[in-house]
């Protein structure tokens, strides 16, 4: 009997220790879940504060044009991606006053039917420099050359946008192949490359892939593999909490902030960086003979290429200085190849800004709207020899 | 204290007891559904068999005269991992074995001859296809590409390699993506087969577009799944929903059947645009050989819909596919009925390959046996031996 009162004891003092460090561990929970909500109203507020003072920075860095504000709140919304077999990403459609996006995720290009004639198709190839990064939709590189072709020219064109955030020359072919795949060929494509191609293979230690590859593989079978998707959502629930982004920031604030930059600067990568841009070349001029399609291919200028720069260039360009020499080295080898300068399509325009002492580029890569003017300008005296050798054979 | 505080101190000391009670049975609750999912999941692994397995097992039928086939089972299921392959998707993971063996570039052995002048490039024969030409179902030595080295071996003295660049699930889009890779990397064949049919249609069907890879949605759902918490959330909770022990035990009891027909609109449509995906990419693969100066060979392969003499073992295969039938058929009697594809001397339909036999022949819908294979290979060989010998004459 007393055993038994001894055992009902024990088990009533067991329950009564594990009710209390069960309520001990909700009080525990309500104070990290109101902590963490405090912490993330804070950093929501910081963020929209730091937000708004990098737009006015930028603002400011590019003469106060009066449109700047518009597309920087639009481009930040238009940001958003979704997959795309095969070349990976196509932003969602948007539409605003600046920055419009189709349902294919083709950005909005300036064109005027002139009428006479079913439009000549002209495909512009590119990464965010040709999409337009910086510029309003009439102002990107396919929006200015469709209108020197319409100002300059009898042609009736219709140029298409096909630059993408990142996009390196092998996203450009598979997506010139799906449109092919498609029925929508061309009468000209215009493949605008370089900086991308450089940068994904010195990020990644290897040629060919795309921006942050790594991430692809991250995510590869992820939503079936429960222990990984199980980590994964853990980190990003630390990572995107309140306290977290709150201690981040802070750390930040009086310690900085460091950057892993990766180290691969060996010669065997620029030049497979470069062999696989060729053989990228290659195919999409044998795509054009069997298709008929003309083909012209820039290879593009980037800040390291600019001898005279303005404060803004110096200051906006100087993340990225880490990367000057793999351009330098991979635009030089551009530069010595013969197979590259033996071909009439082919352009290397990297230095077209080399004594230009006014402001061109808003960052390392990207220009502003003067700037893809000159591009565009460059593109047309190209194209129009074409579109008059192909009228002359009519 | 006054009698409005000691009543404000009850009402709060009563709120907090009614919160500290509702915690307490959340704990209760959870600790229960723990206890209970722990022996729904005990009695799940004793009954649940996952479908990768169903499959294997229900496939010893076919192979029940051979002795190796329990060891390529374990092989096979072992080697079913695959990792992600720039701009083709997947490739499977190096694996060891007695039957399968998989390179560190995610490529399958192949029975090749000993190269007789090492000094001199070999001449190098790609074959891509999907993974009946991997060999799903056969021992490295007796995959197709494997049978076709054999035969030229035979019947030719030059130095050769075939390569099996065959993979699980590819369709003729990343074939073509796969081949690119391989010219990119400086690799260039001399000839360059191409082996499809099945996944296209399937595919097609699958997905109600053309061209996108098995389980295209998939790789949507995959897209930077990283980077964005409510995303994950929800799928950590869909996966660890199906995983455990109440959920698999519910179903085995419910034995719910998958709906696998997705009810594309406009079918006819879907047909022509998977036959046109299909033309267009064999037509760039000629075009890239004309460029590399390789010869190209495309095959259209068979599939159990194709046979008329079915065993009772492939009669059951058929019936488990048989939504996919009416689709499969359209597309392939669309390609048997244009002129301007089979009217290319590169191009062979060989979907009526075992129309009259009557041999079991066919593993599942699509995979064939090492005796099948070697009636592909035949054919294959046929071609290529052709093309050595118009080589050759050349040459001389």
């Amino acid at each position: 009997m007393s055993s038994e009162i001894k055992s009902e004891n024990f088990l009533s003092k067991l329950i009564a220790v594990l009710r209390y460090i069960w309520i001990i561990i909700g009080i525990t929970l309500l104070i990290f879940l109101i902590l963490d909500f405090i912490s993330g109203l804070l950093m929501n507020k910081i963020d929209s504060v730091n937000l708004q003072a990098k737009c006015d920075e930028e603002a400011k860095a590019f003469n106060k044009p009066e449109w700047y504000e518009n597309y920087f709140f639009e481009n930040e919304k238009a940001m958003k991606i979704r997959w795309s077999p095969y070349i990976y990403w196509r932003r969602e459609s948007f539409e605003g006053k600046n920055i419009n996006i189709n349902q294919k995720g083709l950005r909005q290009t300036w064109n005027k039917d002139k009428g006479d004639s079913a439009p000549k198709k002209i495909f512009v190839f590119g990464g965010s420099t040709t999409w337009g990064t910086g510029v309003r939709d009439n102002y990107t590189i396919p929006s200015q050359l469709s209108r020197f072709i319409y100002d300059k020219t009898k042609y009736n064109v219709e140029v298409t946008n096909f630059g993408e955030l990142g996009f390196v020359s092998t996203q450009e072919l598979i997506a010139l192949i799906k449109e092919l795949q498609l029925g929508n060929v061309p009468d000209i494509v215009i493949f605008y490359d370089g900086n991308n191609d450089v940068y994904a293979s010195y990020q990644n230690g290897v040629p060919g892939v795309s921006h942050n590859e790594f991430n692809r593989i991250k995510n590869f079978n992820l939503e079936n593999d429960k222990s990984a998707l199980y980590k994964a959502a853990i980190a990003k629930a630390v990572e995107s909490s309140g306290i977290y982004r709150l201690i981040y920031y802070l750390r930040g604030k009086f310690f900085g902030v460091h950057i892993d930059i990766p180290d691969y600067t060996s010669d065997r990568l620029i030049d497979y960086t470069l062999r696989f841009y060729i053989v990228n070349i290659m195919i999409i001029e044998n795509l054009g003979k069997l298709f008929s399609f003309k083909t012209l291919f820039y290879w593009q200028p980037n800040v390291f290429f600019k001898e005279q720069l303005t404060d803004v260039e110096k200051n906006r360009s100087a993340p990225e200085l880490y990367l000057k020499d793999f351009y330098k080295n991979t635009y030089k080898q551009v530069t010595l190849s013969s197979y590259l300068n033996n071909k009439s399509n082919f352009h290397n325009i990297s230095e077209i800004f080399m004594d230009d002492k006014d402001t061109i580029f808003i960052d390392y890569c990207h220009l502003n709207e003067e700037g893809n003017k000159v591009i565009a300008e460059r593109m047309f005296n190209d194209l129009k020899s074409i579109l008059d050798s192909e009228n002359d054979i009519k | 204290m006054t009698k409005p505080e000691e009543n404000k101190t009850k009402t709060s000391n009563l709120i907090i007891e009614k919160i500290k009670s509702i915690w307490v049975i959340i704990g209760i609750t959870i600790f229960l559904i723990i206890i209970i999912e722990g022996i729904a999941s005990l009695i799940a692994n004793f009954v649940f068999v996952d479908p990768v397995t169903r499959k294997y097992n229900e496939q010893e039928e076919i192979f029940k005269n051979s002795d190796y086939y329990k060891n390529l089972k374990k092989e096979e299921m072992a080697s079913l991992k695959v990792r992600w392959d720039p701009y083709d998707y997947w490739k499977r993971v190096p694996f060891k074995g007695k039957y399968v063996n998989i390179s560190f570039e995610g490529i399958r052995k192949t029975w090749n001859p000993v190269i007789k002048n090492t000094k001199a490039r070999p001449l190098t024969i790609f074959i891509f296809g999907g993974s009946t030409m991997w060999g799903t179902g056969s021992r490295d030595d007796y995959t197709i590409p494997s049978d076709v080295a054999k035969i030229l071996s035979e019947n030719t003295n030059i130095d050769f390699q075939v390569i099996n660049l065959g993979e699980y699930g590819y369709v003729s889009a990343q074939e073509l993506i796969s081949l690119i890779r391989e010219l990119q990397k400086g690799i260039v064949p001399d000839i360059v087969v191409f082996y499809d049919g099945i996944n296209d249609t399937y595919t097609a069907y699958q997905n109600c577009t053309a061209g996108l890879s098995h389980n295209e949605f998939n790789r949507v759902k995959d897209f930077n799944l990283h980077q964005d918490k409510n995303r994950l959330a929800e799928n950590y909770l869909n996966v660890a929903i199906k995983t455990s022990g109440i959920y698999r035990v519910m179903s085995t009891l419910k034995k719910t059947e998958q709906i696998k027909d997705p009810a594309c609109e406009n079918v006819d449509m879907l047909v022509d645009s998977t036959i046109y995906n299909y033309l267009t990419n064999i037509g760039l693969v000629e075009h890239i050989g004309k460029l590399y100066g390789f010869k190209t060979l495309f095959y259209w392969q068979p599939s159990i819909f194709c046979k008329k003499e079915l065993s009772k073992y492939e009669q059951k295969q058929l019936a488990k596919e048989k939504y996919l039938q009416d689709f499969h058929d359209k597309v392939y009697n669309k390609i048997k009925s244009l002129a301007m594809l089979n009217s290319k001397a590169n191009f062979t339909n060989l979907s009526d390959i075992f129309y009259n036999s009557k041999e079991e022949l066919f593993i599942d819908y699509s995979h064939i046996t090492e005796n099948g294979n070697k009636a592909i290979a035949e054919k294959i060989a046929e071609d290529v031996l052709k093309i050595i010998k118009e080589k050759d004459n050349k040459g001389k």
